[in-house]
């Protein structure tokens, strides 16, 4: 039963790891950025606002107006493919921002943007081999980007590498423009969002804002569901996670319907003697209790270890303290709730088969 | 002598099937503080019923049961378990131990959900019956006789006033059956605990104060 436990929370560890880890590929770069809320095309399609939505940058003006908002920029995002100088290819979540904006990103090694034609880079697995100075040709437009720095931490969008650019870049990437090509007025006046930073300790009304600048605002965290696929991963996560946890909840409660049924005789005996029924439960709770703790403290431990394997791997994968405890403290609550139920039975053990040649 | 546990004209009937069987048919009986009864008789003649009333298990169908000044037959379902923690011990058959525990902590058990008394210390008590070096060991790492010893001492733990002792010497050998009663009946006398057993065994009677035998739910003098 202990090694069923130690099982089931082996693989929640690993779950939870799977899960963090595909919502950090998914959405880590827009987690590090320093914005509260982002205002997309007006009656844009919510699952799919980033790769949808185009609005005027002049909406920042209008946003920056709004009671609350510390900071409001255009923001520009695309995915692209490209090649490296060593001719290696590389795809990436090109995150358009206003050189000197808040939205800027302050870099690790190297330069901040100082010119349209460069890109900043996350240091990643795709990207160690890269150094300032490189080169990014982006395909098939032939738009080079000149790396001139690299950020610190994870900065990903749709599992792939973010680069900073240049709004200006961005939107010459967005129109598939070569260098030299002649970037058209309506593309120089657009941007995927209007990012907006709230003052400190302060809301900003969104639907106030949204109707004066005819735009629809999602939160931050709301718009990790217009990232692609990242809707469908977590569901499916957490479908498997929720399966996993009733499931636990189940193996537990078969366990101590059946140790119940094996110790009938022993109950019996106890019941006999005098022990009352809300003694036997308490005393068969904590049975559970010390068991699910156990076995979860040796799951936890061996999970921890797969998971530094994994983590080393190229694997989406991130163990974080936070959904663990979270994840196993859900699995103890049922695992309790599923013990309690079992022990229930404890209350129909009659004293008198203890008599007799019964046991 | 004390009267610890009186029985007057005392029925049990119950169900079998369409059929109504009654196990006790007006039962008269008394227990005198140190008193040891020993009640014989065929598979199925109604002894184990007379200890389930006797015990506070189960109210009869009609008659009268006294534990001291305590009616167990108005009793709840309540007092009735807080009179076998309290004032009764059971000796079962095989001994009945629990597998996981030691032969020490057997003896704690009850201790654990008894009331605070003048209850005799563990230790003390498995000395008494002999298993004071075995006190570590587990009911599988005993033979049949000392998983008895170590029932009787569990039994006594809390200073019962009655000692209701289901066939002890059921899977014992001639030798250990003769041990085991007469370690009851020296327990019996000593800490003047009213006791009675019920045996096929009629080796074993020898050491009794009383015999009685039960036939078909009727109780007689041997």
């Amino acid at each position: 039963m202990g090694a069923v436990v130690a099982l089931i929370t082996v693989l929640m560890v690993l779950l939870s790891g799977l899960s963090v880890g595909l919502v950090n590929d998914g959405v880590s770069g827009l987690k590090q950025l320093p914005v509260t809320s982002f205002a997309f095309q007006e009656g844009v399609q919510k699952s799919s606002a980033y790769s949808r939505s185009v609005v005027p940058t002049a909406a920042a003006k209008e946003w920056a107006m709004q009671p609350g908002v510390a900071d409001a920029a255009p923001f520009g995002n695309t995915l692209a493919n490209g090649r490296t100088t060593d001719g290696v290819e590389i795809d990436l979540a090109l995150f358009g921002v206003v050189r000197g904006s808040f939205l800027d990103p302050r870099v690790a090694t190297g330069e901040s943007l100082f010119a349209d034609g460069q890109v900043v880079l996350a240091k990643s697995a795709d990207t160690q081999n890269m150094a300032v100075g490189d080169i990014v040709v982006l395909e098939p437009s032939g738009q080079a980007l000149a790396v001139v720095g690299f950020l610190d931490g994870q900065h990903t969008f749709g599992h792939v590498d973010v680069g900073y650019v240049t709004l200006r870049s961005w939107q010459q990437a967005k129109a598939g423009l070569g260098d030299g090509e002649a970037l058209p007025e309506r593309v120089r006046n657009e941007a995927t969002a209007i990012a907006v930073r709230a003052k400190s300790g302060e809301t900003v009304n969104l639907a106030a804002g949204d109707e004066a600048a005819n735009m629809t605002s999602m939160t931050l965290e709301e718009s990790f569901g217009a990232s692609p696929g990242y809707s469908a991963e977590t569901s499916t996560l957490q479908l498997i996670q929720i399966f996993l946890y009733l499931i636990s909840a189940l193996v537990v409660g078969a366990f101590f319907t059946v140790l119940t049924i094996q110790r009938k005789g022993e109950i019996a005996v106890l019941r006999a003697m005098g022990a009352s029924t809300a003694y036997l439960l308490l005393e068969s709770l904590n049975q559970s209790v010390v068991l699910l703790v156990a076995s979860a403290g040796v799951g936890i431990a061996a999970g921890l270890g797969l998971g530094a394997a994994i983590s080393a791997t190229e694997m989406p994968f991130a163990l974080e303290a936070g959904p663990i405890i979270g994840a196993t403290v859900l699995l103890l609550v049922l695992g309790v709730v599923g013990a309690g139920i079992a022990v229930l039975r404890i209350t129909r053990v009659d004293p008198l088969t203890a008599l007799g040649g019964n046991r | 002598m004390n009267v610890v546990l009186s029985l007057q004209q005392v029925t049990l009937v119950h169900d079998d099937g369409e059929e109504t069987v009654m196990a006790l048919d007006h039962i008269d009986l008394e227990l005198h503080v140190g008193e040891f009864v020993a009640v014989i008789g065929p598979s199925g003649s109604g002894k184990s019923s007379l200890l389930a009333v006797a015990g506070a298990l189960t109210v009869p169908t009609s008659g009268q049961v006294r534990l001291g000044q305590t009616d167990l037959v108005t009793a709840t379902a309540k007092q009735r378990n807080a009179l076998r923690r309290d004032r009764i011990g059971f000796v079962f058959q095989s001994a009945n131990l629990v597998p996981a525990l030691t032969a020490l902590d057997q003896l704690r058990l009850p201790l654990s959900f008894a009331r605070r008394g003048q209850h005799r210390d563990p230790l003390e008590l498995l000395a008494e019956v002999g298993m004071e070096h075995k006190a570590r060991r587990r009911p599988d790492q005993l033979s049949g006789g000392e998983r008895q010893r170590v029932g009787v001492a569990r039994a006594l733990v809390t200073r019962p006033e009655l000692l209701l002792v289901d066939e002890p010497t059921a899977a014992l050998d001639r030798q250990r059956s003769h041990e085991i009663v007469e370690l009851l009946a020296h327990e019996a006398r000593e800490h003047q605990v009213a006791t009675m057993m019920v045996t096929h065994d009629h080796d074993v009677l020898r050491h009794c104060d009383r015999v009685y035998e039960m036939v078909d739910g009727r109780l007689t003098p041997a």
